[in-house]
This record gives C-alpha cells, sequence and structure tokens, in this order.
C-alpha cells in the first residue's frame, strides 16, 4: 500500500505570489492528472485552462486559501464530470479503433503508458483515487477531501484499485512483458 | 515490480513528461489575453513575448481585485448600450425628420404655381452593422450542435468521441482567434 505522504503538498497555505507564477508552476501537473484520468492531452489541456481560469478570475480569494493547489485539482477532477470521463475511459477500450491526433498523447515509456491505460478502466471514483494518491502523493485524508468522501471509502477504492490494476497489469506479464 | 511501485513510477513519469512537454507560458497568454478586458494585467517578467510581436508598454503585474474587473466590464457594457442607444436614436430623428418633409412635399397644393423649387430632401444616413465570426467558431457551433445530438440519441461511439474532439480544437482555436 502506498504511504500516505502528502510531501509535495508542504509547500501550501496562502499565498501572495502572483497568479503567473502559480500557474506556470501548476498547469503542467494539472494537465498530467487530467491527461492520466482522461488519455487526452486535448481534453486534458482544455479543462484544466477552464480551472485556471476560474482561479484567475478570483485570485484575490483564491490566493488567500488554506490551500490553493488543492482548490485547482479539486476543481479539475470535479468539474464536467461524470460524461466526460466516464465516455473516455469507455474510448480507451476500443483505443485501436479510434483515429486519434498526434499531438493528443504525453509521450510516455510504453510500461508508464500501460499502467494509467490501465487506470482509466477503472471505475471513475477509484481512478480518481489512485490518480491523487500517486500522482499528487496525497494521503487518504487528503484525497478524501478533494473528492467529498470518507476517508474509510476511499481506503477501500485504493484498495479495490490497486487490486484490480494488479490483476490487469498482471494479465499483461502473463504474456511474457516485463513487469 | 509490485502494483505500488509500478504505479509510482508511472506517476512520476507522467508528472515529468507533463512539465516537459505541456507549453503553460502561450497557455498563460491565451488566460491573459481573454481577460484583458477584465482585468489589466498587462505583460509579464515571466513571459518572454514571442519573436516578431511587438512589446507593449510595461504595467503592474500584481492582478486587480476582481471586483474591480467585474466593475470594469459592466461599466464597458454599458458605455457600449449607450452608444447604440444613441445611434439608434440619432437614426430615428433622421429617419422622422425625412419623412415629415416628404409629407409635406406631398401634401402641398398642386396648383400653386412652381415658383419655388422643393427643399433639397437631406441625405439619408444609413447604419448598417456587419458581424464576422471566425470560421473556427462556426465549426464549434456546428460541432457542439453535433455532440448534443449524438447525446440525446445515445449514440455513444466512434463518432461522438471524433466530434467532441473536433469540438475541443474547434473551441481553442476561436478562443484563440477571438481574443484580441
Amino acid at each position: 500500500m502506498g504511504q500516505a505522504t502528502g510531501d509535495r503538498d508542504e509547500q501550501t497555505g496562502p499565498t501572495s505570489e502572483p497568479f503567473e507564477a502559480f500557474y506556470l508552476r501548476e498547469y503542467p501537473q494539472v494537465v498530467g492528472l487530467l491527461y492520466g484520468l482522461l488519455g487526452s492531452r486535448l481534453v486534458a489541456e482544455e479543462l484544466a485552462q477552464e480551472t485556471f481560469l476560474v482561479a484567475y478570475r478570483d485570485w484575490d480569494r483564491i490566493s488567500g486559501l488554506d490551500n490553493p493547489r488543492a482548490w485547482v485539482r479539486k476543481v479539475a477532477v470535479n468539474q464536467r464530470g461524470s460524461f466526460l470521463r466516464a465516455y473516455l475511459r469507455q474510448q480507451t477500450r476500443d483505443r485501436d479503433a479510434t483515429v486519434r491526433y498526434e499531438d493528443d498523447s504525453i509521450k510516455l515509456a510504453d510500461d508508464h503508458a500501460e499502467v494509467w491505460q490501465a487506470v482509466r478502466t477503472l471505475p471513475p471514483l477509484q481512478a480518481k483515487a489512485i490518480a491523487l494518491h500517486y500522482y499528487e502523493d496525497y494521503s487518504v485524508a487528503q484525497v478524501a477531501a478533494a473528492l467529498g468522501k470518507a476517508p474509510g471509502t476511499i481506503k477501500a477504492q485504493l484498495h479495490h484499485g490497486r487490486r484490480k490494476l494488479a490483476r490487469l497489469l498482471g494479465a499483461e506479464t502473463d504474456r511474457g512483458r516485463p513487469t | 515490480m509490485n502494483i505500488d511501485e509500478r504505479l509510482r513510477a508511472a506517476s512520476r513519469a507522467l508528472r515529468d513528461g507533463s512539465v516537459a512537454q505541456v507549453d503553460a507560458a502561450s497557455r498563460l497568454r491565451e488566460i491573459v489575453r481573454h481577460s484583458d478586458q477584465l482585468v489589466a494585467h498587462g505583460p509579464t517578467t515571466l513571459l518572454p513575448d514571442p519573436p516578431g510581436q511587438p512589446r507593449e508598454p510595461p504595467m503592474l503585474l500584481a492582478p486587480s481585485p476582481p471586483s474591480a474587473a467585474r466593475w470594469s466590464r459592466s461599466s464597458q457594457r454599458l458605455a457600449l448600450a449607450v452608444n447604440l442607444l444613441l445611434v439608434l436614436a440619432l437614426g430615428i430623428v433622421i429617419g422622422v425628420a425625412a419623412t415629415d418633409r416628404r409629407d409635406v412635399a406631398g401634401t402641398a397644393p398642386t396648383t400653386a404655381a412652381p415658383v419655388v423649387a422643393p427643399p433639397p430632401a437631406p441625405a439619408e444616413t444609413w447604419f448598417q452593422t456587419r458581424t464576422s465570426v471566425p470560421e473556427a467558431c462556426l465549426d464549434m457551433a456546428e460541432l457542439g450542435d453535433e455532440v448534443i445530438a449524438r447525446l440525446n440519441r445515445n449514440q455513444r461511439d466512434n463518432r461522438l468521441y471524433l466530434a467532441l474532439r473536433d469540438y475541443t480544437i474547434a473551441s481553442q482555436a476561436c478562443r484563440r482567434e477571438a481574443s484580441p
């Protein structure tokens, strides 16, 4: 089980930094998080941009929050939610038959891409919990706060998600791929 | 390598990949341009201007309060509405005046000797508004309709996926073209 470090979130708290600096640091990471969940860089960038546009327009308030980083991620993973994520996740199952734009991906080594593709086949809550826990190094409590669920629920989702992923990726191993 | 380690490694790779491959600076310019009418941020010291683009005079980097931005936007709208009303009122006044003069000329007794030539009709003023919409925005609207239609018919297949993608691309292009 992953350790509940949350260490990448230590540099938080109300900030007086300009929006531009915050954006340049956080935007690519939020795009990465959404890309991990959606599998489309274009859509991930678009959703991230909308999130940051909201932050920009209300920067005085948001920069005064306890954790602007967490606010941005919470809005990003919860906005427009169900349809887009569910649909694009569904699409990954038929990915081979899908025409793709060349610049619609973040280039990753095959084994890493395979892991994220497997994450996208999980139910939405499990996928989000896994992404926030591993990609953002969020603790169970932080994931629970971001997704508006009880910590016990998140613990169970992480457990089930990891088990399914092990099975999915283990099947790949059985077919001869290295782990 | 167990699943926990694989997830951590894949997460690290995605974080590094997104930081290296996502161009945040140009997207930030889009946000700033998009909101220029709301907040006068101006160029920032963090973002070099792209080559060939004239540099605007520097302004303060600190964001204005959102309330000021909203006020600025609403006052701009108010000014626009007042201007439109003035133009409309002027058009009506000119039109009514022209009609009255024509009526007066039309009801004048025909028996009167045509000694005095009728006063020249005032030049009529025509107002024509031409609106141009970027092509990408039209595409975006059409693709949006297509996506909605497919959703209504519950056609969640490849065609919807492609329409959604095209819509996203058109939407980005539309924003770029529509930005001042």
